[in-house]
């Protein structure tokens, strides 16, 4: 019948774990170890955690046989991260126990107790007597190791009760042989003997060969102890027959070397150096350093009884020799385990350390980096805002001299660079504003910022009206480092807002003149009821006139805010120029023929019609018509000029009359300035020049003019013949 | 009845002014300018004076500069009728020692009584000087 695979992989286990512990029952710990590694590698390769966490157990207890401390808490860490991983609380508790046993032996006692008392409450929680009994008994070992044989009692006590009460005779035995240590060690042999010997009883019945081997030679202790000769070697040569019959050699080697001393002590010297001999080649066989050295040293002895000098003195060298050795050897292991318990600390301090003082060290790169970059672009900004500022930026130190100036200062001013160094700041402005200045200063060092309008002279002698504004930069004492301007030109702005101020104050003006008139005669009809009827009619005549007017204000005002707001709708058709100027011509004659001006065409026979609005293009005509009747002294000439060019129709309207000074040709356009002095009276509204352009604009032409002072204006428009989008 | 000289460029207030005075009993002589006032005050040699500001020529304010520093007219009591009315207009034509200023439009009804109580002040003021 075919077995099981499973079957079949629990039984290569077993075996190989049973011949494991076989040799380490016989203290072949390497021999051990090596089926526990084979038992390892079955276990692995069918993955069964619960078999590889016991065998990596039984490999700790080895490698503590071993007294390979560290190689035993690996392995035996490893067990329990699986019994852990597989929940296997008991086995946890026997874990965290050999853990606990291992570090005792590392008389790192702390530890040790931590170990087993998690192994307690684990036991505890499981409610396993046993396990409680054993864990219990380990912790009075460890107290007994302190030194502490009262808390050690109890704890041995407390096992025993336990065992008791369970009837786990190897555990009772084990507690009582463990309560006569204490008394033992006390020195109180009476009490020890009752304790080894109730124990040698109980293990009597469990039959453990090893224990009961192990109690006699505690028993053949006390007698030797209690100068009872007889009965120790008595007890001793018992030990040797339970331990020649579990074949712990070890064990044999030890009552041999015991039964020597006390025979040597009965002065039977040849049974004692036969009793030694066998000891010491038992010893060699197993290379237990520690019994040779005893063994070599009771020899040193018993040759020393027997004055036989010499020999004394090799086997005291020798046992010396054994003794350093094993010091040696013992204190190698333990600098070597000190060492790496030192180097494992050592490295992960250094570990910590550095990965900290690398987060550190990496922040403070971080934080130098960012705040170098925050510092350069800072700086760059600077630059770039001192570089490339459309405003003056003038830099002073505390007595308002300059120290440094922008480009756009030198560049707009038209001065060098060094014509401002060391200057007072007030003088490179008008000689008006110095008081200003002044008083703007005792303002800047109180509230730390000050600003005025003032007027500076350009070096061309143009003004350019400035708003300034002034900081105190301080230095950490408080110390003036510099003061520091920003000027803005606002000169356009200024002359912008004395437009629109003088645009309502004429609005306002053009619109109460007519407004006087209407109110004034209707006031006067209201309160003569005996006016004459051609009287009134004549009143109401004008009334009606002046309705009129006011009427044709509020339209251009009406087109000028739509042209604005953009709102305004150009009608585009195929139109002749020639007629729309034909027209305005006719319309303007009775204010021409008033003012005996005459009006002078020059225009092509045949003329190409243009894409445009005619209204609105008939308006741009009319408008440049009426200016020139309007500043056109009487018995003047006005001319009108047509002109087919390649791709646009080019009209001049010229007048022989006051002409546009030269500083108002480029503002002439603009919306609400009029030229000329405010002292002639020409009616209009200032708008009419900006509403054509906007028109021609719209038209894709172009408008403008040229004139000279008291010659005359010629101005012009362009209109496409096809429609340009 | 007083005389009244009106000066102004807008005929139509000219014509309203002239028929409201003329109705009101005073002797009203128009000029268009500052200039054609000062050429035809000592010929018309009025007691009250109605101006306009903004004027070719001579404007408002040239012609009550040189009114008041003439010792012939410095006394004749001016009122300036015009449409600028901005705040800082108003001061300034106040601060030039007229007795008025009168924002158009306006009721000419009113000044027609204004007229007839500074003429009265005139003459009260004048009866004073003549009994110290």
């Amino acid at each position: 019948m075919k077995k099981d695979k499973k079957d079949g992989f629990m039984e290569n286990l077993q075996l190989l774990n049973n011949i494991a512990d076989t040799y380490k029952r016989f203290s072949n710990f390497d021999k051990a170890l090596e089926f526990y590694q084979k038992s390892l590698a079955v276990a692995q390769n069918n993955n069964n955690k619960k078999e590889i966490a016991s065998v990596f157990n039984n490999i700790g207890i080895t490698f503590w046989n071993l007294s390979k401390y560290e190689k035993s808490l690996e392995s035996h860490q490893k067990s329990l991260q699986i019994f852990k991983e597989i929940k296997s609380k008991k086995n946890i508790a026997i874990t965290l126990n050999n853990i606990g046993n291992v570090y005792q032996s590392l008389s790192n006692y702390d530890k040790s107790l931590e170990f087993h008392l998690q192994s307690l409450n684990i036991y505890k929680d499981i409610n396993d007597q046993n396990g409680i009994a054993s864990s219990l008994n380990n912790i009075g070992i460890l107290y007994m190791k302190l030194i502490d044989f009262e808390n050690a009692l109890e704890f041995f006590r407390s096992s025993l009760d336990i065992c008791k009460s369970i009837n786990n005779l190897q555990g009772e035995a084990n507690a009582l042989n463990n309560i006569g240590a204490i008394f033992y060690n006390q020195k109180n042999y009476t009490k020890a003997l009752d304790k080894f010997k109730d124990s040698l009883k109980t293990l009597e019945k469990t039959g453990n060969k090893s224990s009961i081997a192990a109690t006699l030679n505690n028993i053949a202790d006390v007698y030797a102890g209690l100068g009872n000769n007889e009965k120790a070697l008595d007890n001793f040569q018992r030990a040797l027959k339970f331990e020649t019959e579990i074949n712990n050699k070890f064990g044999i080697a030890s009552c041999l070397k015991n039964i020597g001393i006390l025979l040597q002590n009965d002065q039977r010297f040849p049974e004692t150096t036969q009793h030694f001999e066998k000891s010491l080649h038992i010893a060699e066989e197993i290379n237990s350093k520690e019994l040779l050295q005893e063994i070599y040293s009771a020899l040193s002895e018993l040759n020393t009884v027997q004055e036989n000098f010499r020999e004394a003195l090799e086997n005291f060298k020798i046992s010396t020799k054994i003794k350093d050795e094993v010091f040696s050897e013992e204190s190698d292991r333990k600098i070597s385990e000190m060492r790496t318990i030192y180097e494992t600390e050592r490295k992960e301090k250094e570990a910590e350390i550095y990965r900290l003082q690398n987060i550190d060290l990496k922040k403070e790169i971080d934080e130098r980096i960012i705040a170098e970059e925050a510092l350069r672009i800072s700086e760059e900004r600077f630059r770039s805002l001192f570089e490339i500022a459309s405003e003056f930026i003038i830099i002073m130190d505390s007595e308002y001299r300059i120290l440094q100036v922008n480009p756009e200062t030198i560049r707009k001013s038209g001065f060098e660079k060094k014509e401002f160094i060391g200057k007072k700041i007030y003088e490179i402005f008008h000689a008006k504003y110095h008081e200003l200045f002044l008083k703007e200063f005792e303002v800047l060092l109180k509230k730390n910022n000050a600003s005025l309008e003032a007027e500076f002279i350009c070096k061309d002698g143009s003004v350019l009206i400035m708003d300034c504004s002034f900081s105190v930069v301080y230095d950490k004492h408080k110390k003036i480092m510099f003061v520091v301007s920003f000027q803005r030109d606002i000169t356009q702005k200024k002359e912008i807002e004395k437009m629109k101020s003088d645009f309502v104050s004429h609005v306002s003006h053009e619109l109460r003149s007519p407004l006087a008139s209407i109110k004034g005669f209707t006031a006067t009809i209201l309160a003569d009821k005996n006016m004459k009827p051609k009287t009134r009619e004549d009143f109401l005549t004008i009334i009606d006139n002046e309705s009129d007017r006011l009427t044709r204000l509020i339209e251009n005002l009406l087109d000028i805010s739509k042209i604005e707001s953009g709102s305004v709708k150009m009608e585009f058709q195929l139109a002749n120029v020639l007629e729309m100027i034909n027209l305005a011509a006719s319309n303007i004659k009775p204010l021409t023929d008033k003012k005996k001006i005459k009006i002078e065409k020059n225009f092509p026979p045949i003329l190409s019609s243009v894409k445009c609005d005619p209204d609105k293009i008939y308006q741009v005509i009319m408008n440049l018509l009426s200016n020139a009747v309007k500043f056109t002294p009487p018995n003047g000439i006005i001319k009108l000029f047509i002109k087919d060019k390649n791709g646009e129709v080019e009209i001049q309207v010229s007048d022989n009359g006051v002409g546009i000074p030269e500083m108002s040709l480029d503002k002439i356009f603009h919306k609400f300035y009029r030229a000329g002095n405010s002292q002639d009276k020409i009616i209009g509204t200032g708008l009419g020049l900006s509403i054509a352009k906007e028109i021609i604009k719209s038209h894709r032409g172009k408008i403008w003019v040229e004139s000279e002072k008291n010659k005359g204006s010629d101005f012009y428009f362009t209109i496409p013949k096809k429609r340009v989008f | 009845m007083a005389k009244i000289l009106i000066v102004d460029d807008n005929i139509n207030i000219k014509n309203l002014l002239e028929y409201n005075l003329n109705k009101a009993g005073h002797e009203v002589f128009t000029v268009a300018n500052g200039q054609s006032a000062l050429d035809n005050i000592e010929n018309f040699q009025p007691e009250l004076i109605l101006t306009d500001l903004d004027m070719p020529e001579m404007n408002g304010y040239n012609l009550i500069e040189k009114l008041l520093s003439d010792q012939e007219t410095k006394d004749i009591p001016i009122i300036i009728i015009t449409c600028k009315s901005q705040q800082d207009d108003i001061q300034k034509g106040l601060e030039s020692g007229v007795r008025a200023y009168l924002v158009k439009p306006f009721d000419p009804n009113q000044l027609v009584k204004k007229i007839g109580e500074i003429l009265k002040n005139e003459k009260d003021r004048k009866k004073n000087i003549n009994h110290r």
